[in-house]
């Protein structure tokens, strides 16, 4: 029987590369096959290069990749591979959010990147594979694929899980990703799926389930933006506004009779200036908690003082906007409180000696302050998308501020006052 | 894909597997090439096999388990022989018996006359 040469046999073995199989399996099969042949042909005393021409008819003829590709289909290697892959997978990735979520409450370094690292994997890997699977094992029981419902969820979900991941992680963004989500589950794929379900009679149950979990999961959603800030969080903020209001009135008082004392020119200035100030932030603090809810007018009592424990909706920030930033009818005294806030700056830095022009300039400073590595502008920083308890928070705050300052003033001028005396 | 001269090929489609493991069933052992030879052997040329024909369900069988391979070096190159398994040998003879069955019933159905030669 004839044999081939290494040559031959290396000639041969080209020809079947260059099919461009990547099964090796089916790969090196074939080259026997082809050899067989060609063997058998030279038995009869043909020539190889004869031999090889005939034969080669069949490398033309049979489309070799289709052959894989339908090899690989019966024996659902791909498809084996892919289910495994998912099964790992599916442990792996809320593994990493579990242990993810643990560091981020133990404060441990680490944790976004788990955190990151698991909703990637859900969200890019898990979530397509999971849908090719799935349409695999639709195909194989020989039933239509609703490509539509898959195509629609996968982005549905690819949209909720990249917006949980940015609302997580403080990026820009979560909130239009976590809007747009919920619409388009509720506009389009949850339609797809109750009319899937309708028509799909086997997995009923199974669709029903999915469907109950998909409309929990996007009450959990809304939750996520209603839940602003935690109540421990608000009730702590409370308890620092009205402390700022007791102390500053505390100040006040004691400044009062230095002031007694002084009865001067400048003293009298400082002491208008802060009053008028004072007033102008008592007015924004009234503003924003009587426009939070009309039962919130309770709280303000006629000399315009604030009672915090009569007010609630402490969470709500569209009344900050308001009374900062306006809207289309009213317009906001954001810059006017910037304006007057460095107004009395520069009036307190004329008086003061320059002991004190370094905490009047740290106490006061109203220019650009960085958040996540941005910077923002002081109002920006303090009242965008502030709860109505984090506004009275710093505007309460100011008010101690510059009651403080006038105190620290008022001292400097008595002792200039005593030292001239003498 | 399914080369054949005599047969049609939808024909030759649901019997490829039950002829593969009846030939693994007498032979013991085949490798690729020698099956299509011998179903041309037997067929006298009626029948021939396509690459895309038999390697596809060669490996789907070997997926069921139905039948293993043992891969052997022939010089340079590398042989794989296919060889039933113990549900393959069940399998075989279930296959051919139900064949058997489907012609006969064929035969009366479409009253070909004179029964076919099987056996």
């Amino acid at each position: 029987m004839a044999e081939l040469t290494e040559k031959e046999l290396a000639f041969l073995s080209k020809e079947i590369d260059k099919q461009g199989l990547t099964y090796t399996q089916l790969q090196k099969e074939l080259l026997d096959h082809l050899c067989c042949d060609i063997e058998a042909r030279m038995d009869q005393g043909i020539e190889f290069l004869t031999a090889f021409e005939e034969v080669s008819q069949r490398l033309e003829n049979e489309r070799i990749q289709q052959i894989q590709e339908e090899t690989l289909l019966l024996i659902n290697q791909k498809y084996r591979m892919m289910k495994r892959f998912m099964y790992i997978l599916g442990t792996i990735a809320p593994s990493l959010l579990i242990i993810g979520a643990i560091f981020k409450l133990q404060h441990w370094p680490g944790a976004s990147v788990l955190i990151t690292a698991g909703t990637f994997l859900l969200a890019v890997v898990y979530l397509p594979v999971f849908a090719m699977v799935s349409i695999r094992d639709t195909r194989k029981k020989e039933k239509k694929v609703n490509k539509a419902l898959y195509v629609t969820g996968v982005i549905a979900g690819f949209v909720f899980l990249t917006g949980i991941l940015f609302k997580i992680m403080h990026w820009p963004g979560a909130g239009v990703a976590l809007t747009f989500s919920v619409l388009f589950t509720v506009a389009v794929f949850v339609p797809l799926l109750v009319a899937h379900a309708i028509r799909d009679k086997e997995n009923q149950l199974q669709n029903f389930s999915i469907l109950i979990f998909i409309l929990a999961m996007m009450a959990v959603n809304i939750m996520v933006f209603a839940l602003k800030v935690s109540k421990n969080v608000l009730n702590s903020m409370v308890v620092t506004a009205i402390d700022n209001m007791d102390t500053s009135e505390m100040i006040e008082s004691r400044n009062a009779l230095i002031f007694e004392d002084l009865q001067n020119d400048t003293a009298n200035l400082i002491v208008q200036k802060t009053d008028a100030l004072d007033d102008f932030l008592q007015m924004l603090m009234v503003d924003i908690v009587s426009s939070t809810h009309e039962r919130n007018l309770a709280a303000i009592s006629a000399d315009q003082s604030i009672d915090l424990k009569k007010a609630s909706y402490f969470d709500v920030h569209n009344s900050t906007e308001l009374v900062i930033f306006g809207n289309d009818l009213s317009e906001g005294h954001g810059e006017e409180l910037q304006a007057a806030l460095e107004e009395h700056r520069e009036l307190l830095l004329t008086f003061a000696g320059k002991d004190l022009d370094e905490t009047i300039d740290r106490l006061l400073y109203t220019g650009d302050l960085e958040q996540y590595q941005e910077a923002k502008s002081w109002l920006d920083f303090h009242f965008y998308h502030a709860p109505m308890i984090s506004a009275l928070n710093i505007l309460s705050n100011y008010q101690l501020k510059i009651r403080f300052l006038e105190g620290e003033v008022l001292r400097k001028i008595r002792a200039d006052a005593t030292a001239s005396a003498i | 894909m399914y080369i054949c001269t005599m047969i049609s090929k939808d024909l030759l489609k649901g019997t490829l597997k039950t002829i593969v493991l009846k030939l693994l069933e007498e032979k013991g052992r085949m490798y690729g090439y020698e099956i299509t030879r011998e179903v041309e052997r037997l067929t006298e040329g009626r029948v021939q096999l396509s690459w895309g024909a038999l390697y596809p369900a060669l490996h789907k069988l070997e997926s069921d388990r139905l039948i293993t391979s043992e891969e052997e070096s022939i010089g340079k190159r590398v042989r794989k022989y296919y060889r039933l398994t113990e549900s393959g040998t069940s399998a075989a003879k279930e296959k051919v018996r139900e064949f058997i069955d489907f012609v006969t019933i064929m035969t009366r159905v479409l009253d070909t006359g004179p029964s076919l030669n099987l056996a």
